[in-house]
Formats: structure tokens, C-alpha cells, sequence
């Protein structure tokens, strides 16, 4: 138990990213982090709370299915993420060279890197789900003596889906010896990541049987096949249902004793298998191309402009690292997910319906919220990939390149916002031309879209390139390390929903006040966003290479 | 030639890296920079290279002042960081084409550099390769040769033996030696006193961020009335300056 505890400290310690410890940096952290509470932490959980609330009330009888509902959600996207995080955890982790020689047995280094992982990766399902609880404690109460079992529930739910996404690891990865190369173990986490994205979209594509007008009928007629098939999955949140809506003891005594089932394969496994499947791994791997492919191509080398150099480098670098690739890349191909499940639960909905028509035939309301949409969409798709607010970190302990080499500091910059307004425009636009085309959007309304989504994705990545300068994580031994736990990514959500937030303050009630026609306030969007664009870029500049010469 | 002249460097306000250290690399020579663990050598080069800001004192690299005119003093620099694992998702080709490109090197240059570089330290057949793949010695093949590429003027080397077999690390002996007599500079760290010994012109030797000594290795042992290099350093480390 010692050892198993100093591996957890050890581990928890070196993933850990460095607080500024005085000055204007502690207040700007200290600020960003308030506005990371206000603006993600808190409109997430009462935006969950309200939801379980309501349906739990809907309901009635204090039917737990609505809390439920959302659980099973939440474990099924932590699978989609915990996988990767999982995989890299206990496979590709920098420390693994240094753990493999000591006398430790595989189970304690496993149950440490399972503690680490979820510790550093549940904190925030742990608070959606706590707020799913107070939802329901709120719509129809809990026995006393059920609350603190409810509570320690609530806390464990992260467990069983990071238990399943370690032992399919352990289980794939004791297969090593076929692999080989590390190099392709990784690229077989993203094909691991691409499947289990799809196995989620079938899942939610279960939800097409509930008609969100009738869900609590569908829900007390338990003829819902997404519930079906998630309790057969996620047993435990069976159970964690079952405590709260018989109000039972011995429903929350089966929960534990599954969890521990759980917890016991994952172990058993990882004590048979994970040594074999680390040990298999061997090293990075080479390329057995003959000695005449070096030959031509030294003598086939291309000469770039240094700043073409810079760039080819920057998206090597993103696309080739697997977990860049995965977390900057890869990820936006999640929103899809996202806006099918929006769609199939919503798309037969009265609401849904109205809108479409509204839509159609010029309801100047509706056209404001698809405006709105369209800005919201971009905010979170650009900030959320990362792209930009790990510019820095990427670079790690490597940093000093981008300060030796003769290429200006606003070159440097300039390239790296550019990898992210690339990147994330790519997928941004895919978004918007779908809703274009299934709103049957005419054409000067399209050009608006994509042009003022374009100015947002410039202004985004800006600011998200700005954050990472102030205390980027340069301290990493593996790629997905310098992601995980990183604040400047969270903090450049924030910041955007802040921005995004106020910004559609100012137009709603600039159109609410003055009733100007909406083409006008069009007009006023895109002035805006140029404006707040080239004081983004000026502040880049002159602000983060200030921060960067001071590293 | 470098001139680092009463250079300090404080971080966070508390720890003095570098205390007022002050010496030359003329034109010409090879400059061994000697101290142990924590002495200040990396914080000196990372601010003669411009990774770093000197707090006090001057550095200036060739013509050039590296905090006034930092891109045209960089394009002097040859440098070898105390980190081979850089960039990693590279080849090896692209890592050193990335670098051609950077300092501008034309193709007709570039080709037969690279090549001749590259077969002299043994990595040629190994250019398609991503670096992941790569040891650690060959790793810190790829630095130097990435740091050469461009045939810089002045050459700061932190530790550039570490992790080099016996062949290359001959190899680059002779290239700096070579550097050298064509009457450019050479400034390196090493804690390996026989490398220093055979090497360098003059020595460099700083502890806790000062300087304790610049001159020829004759006039250190002289000094220290004939004992061993070794003997000299760990006394040197053991008491105050000289």
C-alpha cells in the first residue's frame, strides 16, 4: 500500500503543470480561473442540474432514469476520451523506462496509474454528475441515510468506464509482440479512438426512439433501447438508478460489489498482461527502407523560404504525434457526434419544427439564433481543439528554438495562429455549410456565416496563442502530458465563452433597443469582429512575445 | 568571436545564476567552458544565443549585439543544446533541411553539407528515419549537424560529447579544431577535463555563477604548483576563487 501510494503522489506530481507562483501572472491565473468557474464550470452544472430536476419531476414517483439519462451519457463520452488517456497513461508514459527496472509488481503500477488517471481526468464529470444528483435531490429528496452512499456513488460513477477502458488496453496491447513498433501501437490508438467514436454515434443513435415531447412516457414505459442497451453496458449506473429511485441499500451494495468486480478483472488482467504488453513495445522502431532511399532524397532535397520551413514543421509536428494528432485533430470530428444526437433527438420536435419554418419564411428571430449559433459553434470548436492555446506548450522543453533561430518572434507567431485558423476553419466550415444547406440558407446569408465565422476562428486563435505564452506547460515527458491538465486550453475557453457571451449581449440588445434590420446588424457583426480581431493580434504581438522573451 | 562582458542573470528575483562574469572568445580559438552541475554554464549560453535575457553586462556575437540585433547575431550561431531530443516526428532529413531552411543555405550548399555531415558521423543511412526512432547518441549527432548546417561563424556548444561514440566525438574534435584555425570561434561546456586538456586554447571556469578563472590550461597548473587538472578542479570547487 506504501509503494502504492508514493507512485500515485509521484505520478499525480510529475503530470502536474506548474503554477506562476507571484506577480501579475498569479493574478491573471488567479482571474482566468474565476472566469473558467463562472463561464464553463457553473452553466455546465446547472445546466445539468435543471435538466435531471425537470425530468425527474416529469417523471414522478421519483424515477431516477432522468439522472440516469445523463450518466450514461457521461460514461459513454469518458470511454471515447479515458481510452486514449488510458492507453498513453500505461503504455507511452515517459516514466515507463524508469518504473520497468524496479521491483514493483505490475498490479501496484497499474492501480497507481489507474488512481493518477482518475484523479486528473474525473474532476469535471465528477461535478456534472454531483450536480445530476442535486438535480434529483431537489425534484423528489433522498433518504438521509441514503445521502452519504449517494454521494460516495456519485464519486465512483468515473470508475467503471476508465476500469473498461483499461481492460480493453491491457486485453489489446498484450498483443504487442505482433506490433512491435511503438510507432504503430500509436497510430493503433487512433483507430482505436475513430472506432469508439462510431460505437458512441450508434449508441446515440438508440436515442431516435424517444420523442423528446413524450420522454417521460417512452422513459415509464422503459421502452427506450438506448437505456436497454447502456444498463447492460454500464451495470453500475444500473444500480446507481436503482438506489435512488427504490431509495434501496442493497441496490448501492450490488453497485459496489460490480465496481469492485470491475476494479478486480482490471487488475487480475493487468497483473497477468501489462508487463508483457509494456515490455512488447520495445522501442520506437525503425524504417527498413534501403540505404538508397536516404540517398535520394538528400539529393532530391527542396529549398523553402524559412517561414514555409516553420509551417511544414508546425504540421508535422500536429498531425504526425498521435496524441496531437487525437487532441487537436481528431477531436473536432466529436461535434458531429454532438449535433447528431441534438438532431435525432430534436429533429421531430415540435419546437424543431417550428424553427425550420420560422426559419424559411424570414422569422428575423430565427435567423438571429441561427447567427448565434453559428457563432457559438466556432467559439467552441476552436477553442476546444487546443490548436492554438498549446502553440507554446508544444514546443516543451524544446522552447529555445523558437528563441535561437533567426526567424523573427512575429513570423513564429503569425505561422502558429495560422496552423490553428487552418485547421479549425476546415471543420468550422464543414459545420456551417451543413446548416446552410439543411436550412436551405441563400446564398448572402451563407457568405455571411462563413465569413463571420471565419473572423471569429482568426480571432480564437489569437487569443488562445496569447494565453499560451503567459505560463505555457513546457514540463512534459510524454506528447498527451503537455495536453492533460494544461490550463491555458481551459482558460482559452473560458475566454471565448466570455467574450462569445458578451458579444451576443451587445447585438441582442442593440437589436432589441433600436429594431434595426437585421442586415445591418450583419454589418455591425463583421465591423466588430475585424476590430476585435486586429486588437487580438496587436495584443499577440506585442504582449506574448513580451511573455515569450521573458521565459 | 564572442564578448561576454559583466553579464548577470537573477531568476525569480532570488537565485543569481550568473554574477558579473566577464570573458572573451577571440577569433580563432576553442574555448573550453568549465564548471560543475548548477555553475551557470547553460544560463551563459542560452543568453549569448539569445534564449535568455541578460540582465546586466553586454554580449556580442561577431558584429553583432544579441539583444539589439538578435536575428542578425542568431545568423552567426552555431548551437548545440543541452536537449537531443528535439523534434522528434521529424526525419532526420527534414530536421536538417528545416534548418538549411531556416538560415537560408541555397540548395547547390545544402546537398553535399548534408551529406558530407552526415556520412562523417555515421547517420546517413539513417536520414529517412523519423528521430523518435534514433538512440540518443544519434539524436545528438542530428543536434550538431543541425547546429553546422549552415557553416555558422561562431560555434556555442553545451555538451555537445554527451551521448557521441568515440568515432564522432573524434570527428567533431577535428571539425572544431578545424573551426578554429580558419579563425572562427568555438565555445563549448564540458565536465570532461582530459577533452578540455587536448582541445581548448584557453578555459572558462565558473562556480555558483561566478568566475574563478580565464586563461590557458599551462597558467591553471602553473598556478597550482603542477598537480593534475583533476586535483586543480576539485580544489577549485572546494575553496573560494583564485
Amino acid at each position: 500500500m506504501k509503494v502504492y501510494k508514493q507512485l500515485v503522489r509521484t505520478f499525480t506530481n510529475s503530470g502536474e503543470m506548474e503554477m506562476p507562483k507571484s506577480g501579475k501572472q498569479k493574478l491573471f491565473y488567479a482571474i482566468m480561473g474565476i472566469i473558467a468557474v463562472c463561464f464553463i464550470m457553473v452553466p455546465c452544472c446547472l445546466l445539468v442540474g435543471y435538466l435531471s430536476y425537470g425530468i425527474t419531476l416529469a417523471l414522478g414517483d421519483g424515477c431516477a432514469d432522468g439522472t440516469l439519462f445523463i450518466i450514461h451519457f457521461i460514461a459513454l463520452f469518458s470511454i471515447v476520451f479515458g481510452m486514449n488517456v488510458i492507453l498513453n497513461v500505461f503504455y507511452f508514459a515517459g516514466d515507463i523506462p524508469y518504473i520497468l527496472p524496479l521491483p514493483i509488481s505490475p498490479c501496484k503500477v497499474v492501480a497507481a496509474k489507474f488512481t493518477t488517471a482518475y484523479l486528473s481526468e474525473s474532476v469535471m464529470q465528477i461535478l456534472i454528475l454531483i450536480s445530476a444528483l442535486v438535480g434529483y435531490y431537489f425534484a423528489t429528496g433522498i433518504r438521509w441515510f441514503l445521502l452519504p452512499f449517494a454521494l460516495i456513488g456519485t464519486l465512483t460513477l468515473p470508475v467503471a468506464p476508465l476500469a473498461y477502458c483499461g481492460i480493453m488496453c491491457v486485453l489489446v496491447m498484450s498483443f504487442t509482440k505482433l506490433i512491435r513498433k511503438k510507432s504503430h501501437a500509436r497510430k493503433l490508438s487512433i483507430v482505436i479512438f475513430l472506432f469508439l467514436l462510431i460505437a458512441a454515434l450508434y449508441f446515440v443513435s438508440l436515442l431516435r426512439d424517444i420523442d423528446m415531447m413524450q420522454f417521460t412516457e417512452q422513459l415509464k414505459a422503459g421502452k427506450s433501447s438506448f437505456f436497454y442497451a447502456m444498463n447492460i453496458v454500464f451495470p453500475t449506473n444500473y444500480f446507481f438508478g436503482q438506489m435512488l429511485t427504490r431509495q434501496s441499500l442493497m441496490a448501492f451494495l450490488w453497485y459496489v460489489l460490480v465496481n469492485a468486480g470491475f476494479i478486480g478483472v482490471f487488475l487480475l488482467l493487468a497483473q497477468k498482461l501489462y508487463y508483457r504488453g509494456v515490455i512488447g513495445l520495445g522501442a520506437e522502431g525503425g524504417d527498413k527502407k534501403p540505404r538508397t532511399v536516404a540517398v535520394n532524397m538528400v539529393k532530391a532535397v527542396k529549398v523553402n523560404k524559412p517561414w514555409v520551413a516553420y509551417w511544414k514543421k508546425e504540421l508535422k509536428v500536429l498531425f504526425r504525434t498521435p496524441a496531437f494528432f487525437l487532441n487537436c485533430i481528431a477531436v473536432n470530428g466529436l461535434w458531429p457526434v454532438l449535433a447528431y444526437a441534438i438532431y435525432v433527438m430534436q429533429s421531430d420536435s415540435a419546437i424543431f419544427q417550428w424553427f425550420y419554418v420560422s426559419y424559411r419564411i424570414g422569422n428575423e428571430m430565427a435567423q438571429w439564433v441561427v447567427t448565434l449559433l453559428v457563432l457559438g459553434v466556432t467559439v467552441l470548436l476552436t477553442a476546444a481543439n487546443s490548436i492554438a492555446s498549446s502553440s507554446i506548450t508544444r514546443e516543451g522543453k524544446q522552447y529555445g528554438f523558437m528563441k535561437y533561430i533567426p526567424l523573427p518572434y512575429e513570423t513564429q507567431f503569425h505561422i502558429k495562429a495560422m496552423v490553428s485558423i487552418l485547421i479549425s476553419a476546415v471543420f468550422v466550415e464543414i459545420y456551417v455549410v451543413i446548416l446552410c444547406i439543411a436550412l436551405k440558407v441563400s446564398m448572402p446569408a451563407a457568405l455571411f456565416y462563413i465569413v463571420v465565422s471565419l473572423l471569429e476562428v482568426v480571432f480564437i486563435s489569437y487569443l488562445g496563442l496569447y494565453l499560451d505564452t503567459v505560463n505555457p506547460k513546457l514540463v512534459w515527458d510524454d506528447e498527451l502530458n503537455a495536453l492533460r491538465g494544461n490550463y491555458n486550453i481551459f482558460f482559452n475557453m473560458a475566454y471565448a465563452m466570455l467574450i462569445a457571451v458578451i458579444f451576443a449581449l451587445v447585438l441582442a440588445a442593440l437589436y432589441f433597443f433600436t429594431k434595426m434590420p437585421l442586415w445591418i446588424l450583419d454589418i455591425i457583426i463583421i465591423v466588430l469582429l475585424l476590430i476585435a480581431n486586429k486588437w487580438m493580434i496587436a495584443v499577440c504581438l506585442k504582449k506574448g512575445i513580451k511573455n515569450l522573451e521573458e521565459l | 568571436m564572442i564578448s561576454f562582458q559583466h553579464v548577470s542573470k537573477t531568476f525569480d528575483g532570488k537565485v543569481k545564476a550568473v554574477d558579473d562574469v566577464s570573458f572573451t572568445v577571440n577569433p580563432g580559438e576553442i574555448v573550453g567552458f568549465i564548471g560543475p552541475n548548477g555553475s551557470g554554464k547553460t544560463t551563459s549560453m542560452k543568453m549569448m544565443t539569445g534564449i535568455l535575457n541578460p540582465d546586466e553586462g553586454s554580449i556580442q556575437i561577431g558584429k553583432y549585439d544579441i539583444v539589439k540585433e538578435p536575428l542578425k547575431a542568431k545568423q552567426e550561431i552555431g548551437y548545440i543544446s543541452d536537449n537531443p531530443d528535439q523534434f522528434l516526428r521529424l526525419t532526420g532529413l527534414e530536421y536538417l533541411n528545416l534548418m538549411a531552411d531556416i538560415y537560408g543555405i541555397a540548395k547547390e550548399e545544402r546537398g553535399g553539407r548534408i551529406e558530407r555531415f552526415a556520412k562523417e558521423f555515421g547517420v546517413y543511412d539513417v536520414l529517412h528515419r523519423q528521430m523518435a526512432g534514433y538512440s540518443h547518441g544519434m539524436r545528438q549527432k542530428m543536434m550538431v549537424l543541425g547546429a553546422l548546417v549552415h557553416e555558422p561563424e561562431v560555434w556555442i556548444l553545451d555538451e555537445p560529447m554527451t551521448g557521441l561514440d568515440p568515432e564522432s566525438a573524434f570527428v567533431l574534435k577535428q571539425m572544431m579544431r578545424e573551426h578554429a584555425d580558419k579563425g572562427y570561434s568555438v565555445l563549448f561546456s564540458t565536465h570532461v577535463l582530459e577533452v578540455a586538456e587536448k582541445l581548448c586554447d584557453r578555459v572558462v571556469i565558473i562556480r555558483y555563477g561566478k568566475k574563478l578563472f580565464e586563461g590557458t590550461l599551462e597558467e591553471l597548473v602553473s598556478r597550482y604548483h603542477n598537480q593534475s587538472l583533476e586535483e586543480i578542479f576539485l580544489e577549485m570547487m572546494n575553496h573560494e576563487g583564485i
